[in-house]
């Protein structure tokens, strides 16, 4: 017969409680018209656990929550507690002709219903064929068949999640002979088709400006601005190649001026909540709370002149 | 063409880099402010760099092994053998190792396999978050005849890994805050070592991962732990009770069971 282990007297029982389920605070806490966000990344995420960081709200990217013993998760119960949150997929491949992963979607459905954030989004574009993926954000031709796939693409996810997600305009450094539809007009389309909310990345939209030859003003006034429920705001790099020089869609610097100059052409008309998005070659917190900083007084510049006008 | 098929044609550019593919390309009817290729290559360097470089970040002592650029070769080798089968990267990192054991310009240096175990070990430890203690009250409370079918359960995240080269002092010379550039030259590489890779969130509630040298006793009680050994036969072991308290305390052990491993 064994006897009991003695040793287990002589060990420390100290216990490291996890904060407790966050979904209710969360519930209270909405992203406000106006509000000023910026991206959550692993770098800073302690400096969000206490409400110390003073910023409107945060957005992180979903596949990096999926795992519920991750740190990230154990990280997040702490931040969800002070700030409202939008999660920003990047893996949905809602643009692929593959069949929608729904193990990856019934992954993205237990994140939300855990935390219950203000907004969800993903982007018009691809990155899985045939069930290999990509890591990447892909064009599609924007067709009358791409419009109905994706469409009925959106309709599956906001049945399946019982919500409203977003769809953001991609950067994309080349187009398809084959496509009849405006990129803005496609988006306004889906929307019409699916009651589905916009995000609006004005760096995605002048880097395509630039690359592709689009006229930015042009794309801002089709799409229907009462769609739009976020805008993001991000820095490029110039890359020089043999045959000229074409902007990358980095999301690893400052915000540039021309994207500074489209935020306030936009704020006069569109009051949706604004993101600082940073993706590569991050810096210091205080580097990304400057540039919201910055966005704060852009937009507080635009509106007092409405109110003066 | 249809979505399905120009989709298929862009994957199939993304992974070839050739000129035989060029008849395909025109195919695809894109364009842009440069050449189709050119166009091209900017998505496929996308693809390649993100993930080579999430590999780097997962094995930067393989990296620094064996330098940057034979790095991103054997990455880009393991990126087109390996299909990314889910938009999260957090297991691509698995297979690694065996490839880097039969990739042939790297087959011959068994370490680099090792090494590659050993980090991908390291990685699993730290994004294994686990707070729950050793329930001490459940153990206590069964009943005597109950206790020889006691299985004690490795928290997820420990590995431990017997290594055929010095993977451990290759590592500690690597990341040592004043490496001697010579301590690698005099090591012996025959040397054989056994390691144990744990999470330290049981024992500090924060995110974080250890890894020791153990010795053989130690590594085979480990792997008696590991394979559901009940504890009957553990106790067979010497000094067992003392093993068992340190494991449980560094968090290594967080529960037990009286099931069999399925």
């Amino acid at each position: 017969m064994l006897s009991q282990p003695p040793l287990l007297m002589n060990i420390s029982q100290q216990s490291h409680p996890l904060p407790s389920s966050v979904s209710s605070q969360q519930a209270e806490l909405k992203i406000a018209e106006l509000a000023i966000g910026i991206g959550l990344r692993s770098p800073h995420h302690q400096n969000f656990m206490d409400a110390q960081t003073a910023v409107d709200w945060l957005e992180l990217h979903s596949e990096n929550f999926f795992d519920p013993q991750s740190p990230q998760r154990f990280q997040l119960n702490s931040i969800a507690e002070h700030y409202p949150l939008s999660f920003h997929g990047v893996g949905l491949s809602l643009g692929s002709s593959d069949p929608l992963n729904t193990r990856h979607l019934q992954a993205l459905k237990d994140l939300i219903e855990e935390y219950n954030p203000s907004l969800v989004s993903e982007h018009l574009s691809w990155s899985s064929n045939k069930g290999r993926y990509f890591n990447d954000l892909l064009p599609i031709p924007y067709t009358v068949e791409s419009l109905a796939h994706f469409s009925d693409r959106v309709d599956q996810v906001q049945n399946y999640l019982g919500r409203q997600i977003l769809i953001e305009n991609p950067t994309a450094y080349l187009s398809f002979d084959s496509s009849t539809i405006h990129e803005s007009e496609f988006l306004g389309k889906v929307h019409e088709r699916t009651g589905c909310g916009l995000l609006l990345d004005l760096n995605n939209i002048y880097v395509n400006s630039i690359n592709l030859g689009l006229d930015a003003s042009e794309y801002l006034t089709n799409i229907p601005v009462e769609a739009v429920q976020e805008i993001h705001l991000a820095g490029f790099t110039r890359k020089q190649l043999d045959t000229g020089e074409i902007l990358i869609d980095t999301h690893g610097s400052r915000v540039s001026e021309p994207v500074w100059q489209l935020f306030k052409e936009y704020r006069q008309i569109c009051r949706a909540p604004a993101l600082i998005e940073w993706d590569t070659d991050i810096p210091e917190l205080d580097v990304l709370l400057e540039e919201a900083q910055r966005a704060e007084n852009e937009q507080s510049e635009v509106l007092s002149r409405r109110v003066v006008a | 063409m249809n979505l399905s098929e120009v989709q298929s044609l862009f994957c199939h550019q993304l992974l070839g880099s050739n000129l035989r593919l060029s008849a395909e390309l025109k195919s695809l009817e894109i364009s842009g402010p440069f050449p189709a290729e050119q166009l091209l290559q900017l998505y496929r360097n996308n693809f390649y760099i993100s993930l080579c470089d999430y590999l780097e970040a997962c094995f930067p002592t393989v990296s620094a092994l064996v330098g940057e650029e034979f790095f991103r070769q054997l990455s880009k080798k393991f990126i087109q053998q390996t299909p990314l089968t889910e938009a999260p990267l957090a297991h691509y990192g698995t297979g690694f190792s065996s490839f880097i054991s039969t990739y042939t310009p790297t087959a011959e240096l068994p370490y680099l396999a090792e090494m590659a175990t050993l980090e991908w070990y390291l990685e699993n430890a730290k994004t294994s978050f686990h707070t729950e203690l050793f329930p001490f009250k459940a153990l206590a409370e069964l009943a005597e005849a109950q206790q020889s079918d006691i299985r004690f359960l490795l928290t997820p995240g420990v590995s431990i890994i017997d290594a055929q080269s010095p993977v451990f002092s290759i590592w500690k010379a690597i990341h040592s805050d004043n490496p001697e550039h010579n301590e690698l030259e005099q090591m012996d590489m025959s040397q054989k070592e056994q390691i144990l890779i744990y999470p330290t969130s049981p024992s500090t509630g924060r995110p974080g991962a250890e890894l020791t040298l153990i010795s053989n006793d130690h590594y085979q009680l480990i792997r008696a732990f590991k394979a559901g050994t009940a504890l009957s036969d553990l106790v067979l072991a010497a000094d067992f009770q003392q093993q068992l308290s340190h494991w449980i305390s560094l968090g290594v052990i967080n529960n037990f069971s009286l099931e069999k491993h399925s």
